[in-house]
């Protein structure tokens, strides 16, 4: 790069592409935006609010989406992978988040860009090609209406190199199903729709070569940085050994054996087919080997193989615990072949594996309990535990074809539509899907589906500290004051960006000395822990302060009925649940430690502008 | 990065991998330090020697053309020119130390010495390993 950016870590440079003029122009980041919003997380979150004006539709040419690297993407430091994608969700009509890992990441700080913003709407299919500091829109039709991968070795050849790295969407995104996602390379930045929002700008695929180089201050301090990180992943039973050898699944019968493990839409927390479709068996079964992301120590990912049976012959990149649990638990599913079938498939369509298996769940339901029949789902016997029907309904899904078109508009939406009281088997929050992490068993975890920026999201808070006896998992006390200081970590980790497996190294609970010291051996910007906790805050608040700009106040924060109305049913937390009352203490403690308005839920005047926000201080209270 | 002081895998550093398929297979290049070496023998300047100590395979940057026929010739893929200077990029093996193994978690990247398998016994391993990857990806149904 001929002129350096400040601080290390950064290229230093954002790429605008508007997709209407079929133009493109790198911008320059500035020192203070660099300092107050760190990169990722907090980037995309200052464009968002900045540049989408509220109550727009997520479809329409003025939603954009944000792909945004952080500082150390691209670097010696473990996790360095990762890359965020943002958009105005087309699920939740909010702000929405979604991170993957792979190579994108990497390949785009070598190309000279931090991070891309896509906006307007392209006349007709086109992809991008990002080669070095070359730039161009070139014609997708040849490859619309191809799967993910179809997709990205079409490019290749179109290329007429496999060297780029490529992020497209499959035929889901292209038929606006809301819960389409981001295949990038084989990762999956899964959750929100944003998948459905590149569809609507005609957008298929983004391929990406980069040349350059990352420089940061002092190279030998970010290599003793990373050898004590790599030293701690080590010594980690987590990270240092489950993970390596079981991967996420390895959590799956963790779980159930503490009566948390979502099944049959939520019905129950204990699976009797757990053995049969956790890390053991999915290890003994199906793995192959085990892969990384860029940069990455901890290998969690299994490349995987069926051999036999009638789902021979699939190769799947996972399942991770969350397809395990959506598309397996969540559906009495104990077939752990069709889950890697399913899950396959909903890389290849390019549908988020979570929401897809509780929209399935939700149709069982429904379906069992006589509100969907035969005639509506064309024959298929949709019981819970019916392994082909699983595979069917993906396709469905993601071809949006019969009943598959009404679920393609996600839970809520769906709900909706069938009407005759199906709302009540609909597990969402805000309108996105939960995910695989237990409300009623885990009170901290559950403020984060309420109250979260995302909704059904189990990063809005974390299962993490509750799930593994750090925070005592059976009291609400404390639990408002625990989910604030867990979203500031999660934003401060998402903008850094590491993985969030590095929680168990860099600091569970809250954001820590280890944060800070990544920061600043990478960017040599000298923050003080301070800075950094405040930045946390202030990109978790100015996420509420979009969605509040869309309308959401404090009746919004709230779970699904089943969570508040019926106790877990059987195993080791029977009786658990999150009564109104319960909710209604841990929200009023988390509002008030978020320093929120305890009645509408809004950010008050003060701690906006504490934080920096004067802005958006007054534009909520002009 | 430790040759160059910043991070820049994908052109700078002197092992790296490749990325064949999807769902991806994962392959290495790295430098076998076979003896004797297609690199060597088929060097137009004979800037690729051998350390007299160790016989670690070197390049002497500065009678390096940038010809790129040690690229060509080497059963692994494993050579490449540096982007800006325009020399062989050859592993050197840190001196004795390599990085590489320090940073390779899993374990699998180790030296251990082959006595007696030079050129020609590269080419079969090659050969076998090619036949390896593209197996692996065969009978991968697709949509």
């Amino acid at each position: 790069m001929s002129e350096e950016f400040k601080y290390g870590g950064y290229v230093g440079k954002i790429l605008r592409v508007n997709l209407t003029e079929g133009k493109s122009r790198s911008e320059p980041i500035s020192e203070g935006f660099a300092r107050n919003y760190i990169g990722g997380n907090g980037f995309g979150a200052r464009i968002l609010y900045d540049e989408v004006k509220p109550r727009i539709d997520p479809f329409s040419p003025e939603n954009k989406v944000v792909f945004m690297t952080g500082p150390v993407t691209g670097t010696i430091i473990p996790t360095a992978a990762r890359i965020g994608l943002f958009t105005k969700s087309p699920l939740t009509g909010l702000f929405f988040d979604s991170y993957a890992g792979g190579h994108f990441g990497a390949e785009l700080k070598y190309a000279g860009f931090d991070g891309i913003i896509v906006e307007g709407r392209a006349e007709k299919p086109a992809y991008l090609w990002i080669d070095d500091g070359n730039v161009e829109v070139r014609d997708a039709s040849g490859i619309w209406g191809k799967t993910t991968f179809e997709s990205q070795k079409l490019v290749w050849e179109e290329l007429g190199t496999e060297e780029p790295k490529i992020a497209c969407i499959g035929p889901a995104g292209e038929k606006l199903v809301r819960v389409a996602c981001t295949i990038l390379g084989v990762r999956a930045a899964g959750r929100g729709g944003h998948g459905a929002v590149l569809g609507s700008k005609n957008l298929k695929a983004i391929a990406v070569r980069g040349s350059g180089s990352i420089r940061v201050p002092d190279i030998e301090a970010v290599e003793a940085f990373a050898n004590e990180l790599i030293e701690s992943i080590k010594a980690n039973p987590g990270t240092g050994r489950s993970l390596p050898e079981y991967g996420t699944p390895g959590v799956l019968t963790a779980n159930n054996d503490l009566g948390i493990l979502g099944t049959r839409n939520w019905q129950a927390e204990v699976f009797e087919g757990a053995e049969n479709i956790g890390g053991e068996a999915v290890r003994k079964k199906i793995v192959v080997k085990s892969k990384a992301c860029f940069a990455c120590p901890i290998n969690c990912t299994k490349y995987s193989v069926v051999r036999a049976g009638p789902y021979a012959n699939t190769i799947d990149e996972g399942p991770e615990y969350e397809t395990l649990f959506s598309l397996g638990s969540i559906l009495g599913n104990d077939c752990v072949e069709s889950v890697a079938r399913a899950d396959r498939l909903c890389d290849e369509y390019g549908i988020d594996t979570i929401s897809t298996g509780l929209i399935i769940g939700f149709a069982m339901e429904c379906y069992e309990n006589g509100i969907l029949t035969k005639k509506d789902t064309g024959g298929l016997d949709l019981r819970f535990g019916n392994h082909e029907a699983v595979v069917k309904m993906v396709e469905a899904i993601g071809n949006r074809e019969g009943l598959g078109d009404i679920l393609a508009e996600g839970v809520k939406r769906a709900a909706e539509k069938i009407g005759r009281g199906s709302e009540k088997y609909a597990m969402h929050s805000k309108g996105c899907e939960i995910a695989g992490h237990s409300a009623r068993g885990l009170p901290g975890n559950a403020i984060g589906y309420a109250a979260g920026t995302r909704g059904g999201s189990h990063h809005d808070s974390r299962p993490t500290a509750e799930r593994t006896g750090k925070v005592d998992r059976k009291t609400i006390e404390g639990k408002g004051r625990f989910a604030k200081n867990i979203n500031d970590m999660k934003s401060i980790m998402d903008s850094i960006i590491l993985c969030q497996l590095m929680e168990v190294i860099v600091g569970l609970l809250d954001v820590t000395e280890m944060h800070q010291r990544c920061i600043n051996v990478i960017t040599g910007m000298n923050l003080s822990l301070a800075d950094v906790k405040r930045a946390g805050e202030r990109i978790w608040t100015l996420e509420r302060a979009f969605n509040v700009r869309e309308g959401i106040r404090r009746k919004d924060d709230w779970l699904p009925r089943r969570f508040v109305e019926e106790p877990i049913p059987e195993g080791v937390s029977k009786g658990m649940i999150i009564k109104p009352e319960d909710l209604n203490k841990m929200l009023d403690e988390y509002y008030e430690a978020r320093g929120w308005d305890q009645k509408t839920g809004i950010p008050l005047k003060e701690t906006l502008l504490k934080l920096d926000l004067n802005g958006v201080a007054k534009e909520l209270y002009q | 990065m430790k040759h160059e002081g910043k991070f820049g895998p994908s052109r700078l550093s002197r092992i790296w991998i490749t990325l064949i398929d999807l769902p991806e297979i994962v392959v290495p290049r790295v430098c076998r330090q076979c003896n004797p070496a297609n690199c060597e023998q088929n060097c137009p300047v004979n800037a690729i020697v051998r350390d007299p100590e160790t016989s670690i395979l070197m390049v002497k940057e500065e009678e390096c053309t940038g010809c790129g026929v040690c690229v060509d010739v080497c059963p692994f893929d494993a050579v490449r020119l540096h982007p800006e200077k325009r020399v062989a990029l050859l592993c050197d093996l840190c001196e004795g130390k390599p990085a590489c193994i320090k940073y390779c978690v899993p374990g699998a990247i180790r030296i251990s010495a082959v006595p007696g398998k030079g050129v020609e016994e590269a080419k079969k391993l090659a050969k076998i390993w090619l036949e390896g990857v593209t197996s692996q990806t065969q009978g991968g149904e697709s949509l």
